[in-house]
């Protein structure tokens, strides 16, 4: 009955031991999880903003001219839920993304693209930004157009 | 008579724990593997957008030297009144000038450079000079592109040479 008692209590020992490891290992496993899933959510963000942003500068690079007419006419055919402000011989272009980078309203939006075109002299300079919901910087470019 | 030791069905003490460990050990590595595969995943895509501003870093340095062509053959386009004229001033306009080539093909005068974007690659432009007549009109660009490629532009390592003697990895039509 003591042999009995005995090892009662070693296998009591043995799975408080299993549950506080297994706690232990878990909470590790999770917070690596967690971060998988941040930075998967950071890449995603970031290939869709390249990708975002080589679509807007290659419109703006076959649109552009002294007047940025044209590219006005792209950006409001393209983006229709774009905030597009034409003056002269500058254009600004908001633009808003939801978390899947789908365009939507200012209001929904996770993410935003900035662009910016002022034409000076001879050429055309382009500046694009997209920025997270915390107002971070994910990606840019910064180029410029020659314009005839 | 012996009493026969009755065994107690089930488990029997440290099975648990090794049940427990060998969970472990497989939640860990999936755990590792998955942060692993997403830290890789991370470096890739920024490796692109690096790649991706330097292009267009290049492609601003590109319009840059176009617009200094398109400048120096509208005034050259001035200066001369016949196409061979023309044609001998923009090479001897170019002669000292190492970034730019010129190179003519059944009388037609070429131009081309090759715009750095890393260490490894550039971009290629290779301008057609336009006809004198339409330079002087001054309607539209001195030259008209016909070709504008990203390159490789590093030079194969001896190592990559096959045993043929040819590059595993071929360069030489640029």
């Amino acid at each position: 009955m003591n042999n009995g008692h005995s090892r009662t209590s070693i296998f009591l020992m043995e799975i408080i031991i299993s549950v506080l490891l297994f706690s232990l290992a878990s909470a590790v496993c999770v917070k690596l999880f967690v971060h998988t899933h941040m930075r998967n959510n950071d890449t995603h963000a970031l290939t869709r903003a390249i990708s975002e942003a080589q679509s807007v500068t290659e419109i703006i690079r076959s649109t552009a001219d002294a007047e940025l007419t044209e590219t006005n006419d792209a950006f409001c055919t393209y983006y229709p839920l774009g905030d597009i402000s034409h003056n002269g011989n500058s254009l600004t272009m908001n633009l808003f993304y939801d978390q899947d980078f789908l365009p939507c309203n200012a209001g929904l939006s996770k993410f935003k693209a900035s662009v910016d075109l002022q034409v000076k002299d001879t050429f055309c300079y382009i500046d694009i930004e997209i920025q997270n919901d915390k107002n971070e910087s994910i990606f840019s470019i910064h180029t410029q157009k020659y314009i005839h | 008579m012996k009493k026969q030791k009755r065994k107690r069905p089930g488990m029997t003490v440290g099975s648990s724990l090794i049940l427990v460990t060998f969970v472990l050990l497989c939640l860990v590595a999936f755990a590792s593997l998955s942060f692993v595969s997403a830290n890789a995943d991370y470096a890739l895509s920024k490796q692109t957008a690096t790649k991706t501003s330097n292009y267009y870093t290049a492609v601003g340095n590109a319009e840059q030297q176009l617009a200094a062509i398109d400048q120096t053959l509208a005034e050259l386009s001035d200066s001369f009144a016949t196409e061979e004229s023309f044609a001998n001033a923009i090479q001897h306009a170019y002669e000292t000038n190492k970034t730019i080539d010129t190179f003519s093909d059944n009388d037609t005068l070429f131009l081309s450079f090759t715009m750095p974007i890393d260490e490894s690659n550039g971009i290629y432009v290779k301008l057609q000079v336009k006809h004198l007549q339409e330079c002087k009109d001054g309607q539209s660009t001195c030259y008209e592109i016909k070709e504008y490629k990203t390159i490789t532009t590093m030079k194969p390592d001896p190592q990559t040479i096959s045993g043929d003697g040819g590059f595993l990895f071929d360069n030489t039509d640029e």
